[in-house]
């Protein structure tokens, strides 16, 4: 009886109900995306970073100080860290890294550049896969692969062989020749600035033998028990931390939560204001009609009942349409990205993030957005007919 | 004994040099128009010791000629200096590369001494004005300060001269802003023909934690007749 009247309510005038519902829809659609793009920019910048330092990293203790000056003196032995990588109960991948810097000469040009020995490994790790555009990955310790930059700048072809000059960890300059077997082109243009080569090519370049800069775990998200494991088993000469307590990931850590928090108070106000304005203005708009209901005898609790129901039924009919409309863009753009340009990028150069943006749609996101529609649809208009219930009808219908 | 004061202030008056006499004397022993060496370069780093020899020729203010000997990692390795351009000869690779000038302060074969400090032989009198800060028994105390125009390497050094030897026993590089870069302590030397020629000295670069450099010199040769032939990049190329 009760929701056959509410129905009829509803469709008796079609242009207030539609408006009710459509600023509903507008205000869950805007805020469900919203969310959905704050989480795929996190998506964006923490999984990068994840990729680039593992799960956990392994340096020597001063190795962040002296990184930055391109100091490959700071390192620790590779076969002992592998030994104890071997004993991590959980399963894991663990690959040695030596970053260094050098100038790479072709003929009478030469360019600065950022390097890193790496193993086979890497490969899938970094997803050279998806980046070498060019050639193939290293197979040969006399084997280089380069970044699009370099291989514009120095006017490079596969094949041409390239003089890699450094210095050594004792400071003593050293060069040795390498065979460019591939291009790459990395998310991050500023990456292209770098090249590759094998693990065991740069140890021998930079007179390191059986040392590397970085050891890298990969681990399915227990990086909590392998730092335990390790922190207990490694020598003290060396620095374990989480990715999340390493460089820019740290400060994305610490600062996102608050991000998000901020963003989710922002549009859960905005929408939960902008549909109680609307209840409201809906329920005032029918003083009269309250009035009118309470002289023919209505009782009050089915008064509010039938308010609260018409409430709930526009707060559930634009929630779920808000859902669709705004999740719909969101799943869209998760596929297609929004392509910033160089914007993102130049963000940072240590990441390599692309200019493009995935929004993306959670549960938690999905739930809140119809929560706060319905919950705010339901609550404006129980504040708003809770004291114009209580008038008496004479009053209600001349305030009309 | 008023004679014998008047003696000795005489005789003070009448020997004591000037601070461009000492340098001019160190200069005569330091930089003959010529050497020729073998060198024996010891770095200390940390816990850690690297040996390495090479073979030195060296004619007129800026034209030297290193040939690495030791170890097998760097044998073969040359550096031709002449005037301010510094090539570099790396057997690993068979390729010449021109060190730009603003590395010739950066340090040699991962030692404390640069480049600069090894190949350059400009003479103290023209590059610095001078001044006698100290004198005690057996050493002067110079300060120099960089003439304005020239080039010198460092901005202002101290040196301890011996007085028998006009050698330096002791020195200190500074930087412009007052800062000290490197200590130079000379352990031995060595008489050669009519010059007193450092045979064996030790580098600590202030710049550096833990690490300091010696170098022992053999088989000092000098003003040995060089041909020009050897500071060219033709030589420094050859295999």
């Amino acid at each position: 009886m009760l929701f056959s009247i509410v129905f009829k309510n509803l469709k008796r005038n079609k242009k207030r109900s539609f408006l009710t519902i459509l600023i509903i829809l507008i205000a869950t659609s805007g805020m469900t995306f919203g969310l959905s793009w704050i989480e795929g920019e996190k998506n964006l910048f923490l999984e990068s970073g994840k990729r680039m330092t593992g799960d956990v990293r392994i340096t020597a203790l001063d190795y962040e100080l002296r990184s930055r000056s391109l100091d490959v003196s700071s390192n620790f032995s590779y076969s002992k860290t592998n030994k104890v990588i071997q004993k991590i109960p959980e399963t894991n991948i663990g690959v040695g890294r030596i970053r260094f810097g050098g100038l790479i000469y072709y003929n009478e040009k030469h360019e600065k550049a950022m390097g890193s020995g790496i193993e086979s490994k890497d490969e899938e790790i970094i997803g050279f896969d998806k980046f070498i555009y060019s050639g193939r990955f290293l197979e040969d310790n006399n084997e280089i692969i380069l970044g699009e930059t370099l291989k514009r700048r120095l006017n490079l072809k596969l094949g041409d062989e390239v003089t890699l000059l450094t210095q050594t960890q004792d400071k003593s300059l050293y060069s040795l020749n390498y065979d460019i077997v591939g291009f790459y082109k990395m998310d991050n243009t500023k990456l292209n600035k770098s090249f590759y080569i094998t693990l065991s090519s740069s140890q021998y370049l930079l007179d390191m033998e059986d040392s590397i800069t970085e050891y890298l775990i990969y681990s399915n998200n227990n990086e909590n028990l392998i730092k335990k494991f390790l922190t207990e088993n490694m020598n003290e000469d060396v620095l374990v931390k989480k990715w999340d307590e390493i460089g820019m990931n740290e400060s994305f850590t610490q600062i996102l939560p608050l991000i998000k928090g901020i963003f989710i108070f922002i549009f859960a106000t905005l929408s939960g204001l902008s549909i109680s304005n609307t209840m409201l203005m809906t329920v005032f708009e029918r003083r009269h009609e309250i009035g009118l209901l309470k002289a023919l005898g209505m009782k009050e609790s089915e008064i509010k009942k039938m308010f609260i129901l018409e409430g709930s039924l526009m707060g559930s009919i634009g929630g779920i349409a808000g859902l669709v409309l705004g999740g719909g863009i969101a799943l869209y753009l998760g596929k297609v990205g929004v392509n910033f340009g160089d914007m993102i990028e130049s963000f940072t150069s240590e990441l390599n993030i692309k200019g493009v943006i995935y929004p993306h749609l959670t549960i938690f996101i999905t739930s809140l957005s119809l929560f706060i529609a319905l919950s705010t649809s339901i609550l404006a208009t129980f504040l708003a007919i809770f004291s114009e219930v209580k008038k008496e009808a004479v009053e209600n219908m001349r305030n009309e | 004994m008023k004679i014998l004061f008047i003696f000795f202030l005489l005789s003070n008056l009448i020997f004591s040099m000037s601070s461009e006499e000492i340098l001019t004397k160190l200069d005569y022993n330091m930089t003959p128009e010529s050497v020729s060496y073998s060198g024996e370069m010891i770095i200390h780093r940390e816990d850690k010791k690297y040996t390495k020899k090479f073979i030195m020729d060296a004619v007129g203010n800026e034209k030297s000629f290193i040939v690495f000997k030791h170890p097998a990692r760097d044998r073969g390795t040359k550096y031709l200096r002449n005037g301010k351009n510094l090539w570099i000869y790396m057997p690993s690779t068979s390729r010449t590369i021109k060190i730009s000038k603003h590395m010739l302060k950066e340090s040699m074969m991962g030692s404390d001494i640069s480049y600069d400090d090894q190949t350059d032989r400009n003479k103290y009198n023209i590059l610095y004005n001078s001044e006698i800060i100290n004198e005690t028994p057996t050493q002067y105390v110079l300060d120099l300060i960089r003439r304005e125009g020239q080039e010198a390497k460092y901005y202002k050094q101290i040196l301890w001269i011996n007085k028998n030897t006009l050698t330096i026993d002791k020195g200190e590089m500074y930087a412009n802003s007052g800062k000290l870069l490197k200590e130079y302590i000379v352990d031995e030397i060595k008489k050669i023909e009519d010059r007193y020629y450092i045979t064996i000295f030790r580098i600590d670069d202030k710049l550096k934690k833990n690490s300091y450099t010696e170098l022992i010199l053999t088989d000092i040769k000098l003003n040995p007749d060089l041909s020009e032939s050897i500071f060219t990049l033709k030589n420094l190329e050859r295999k």
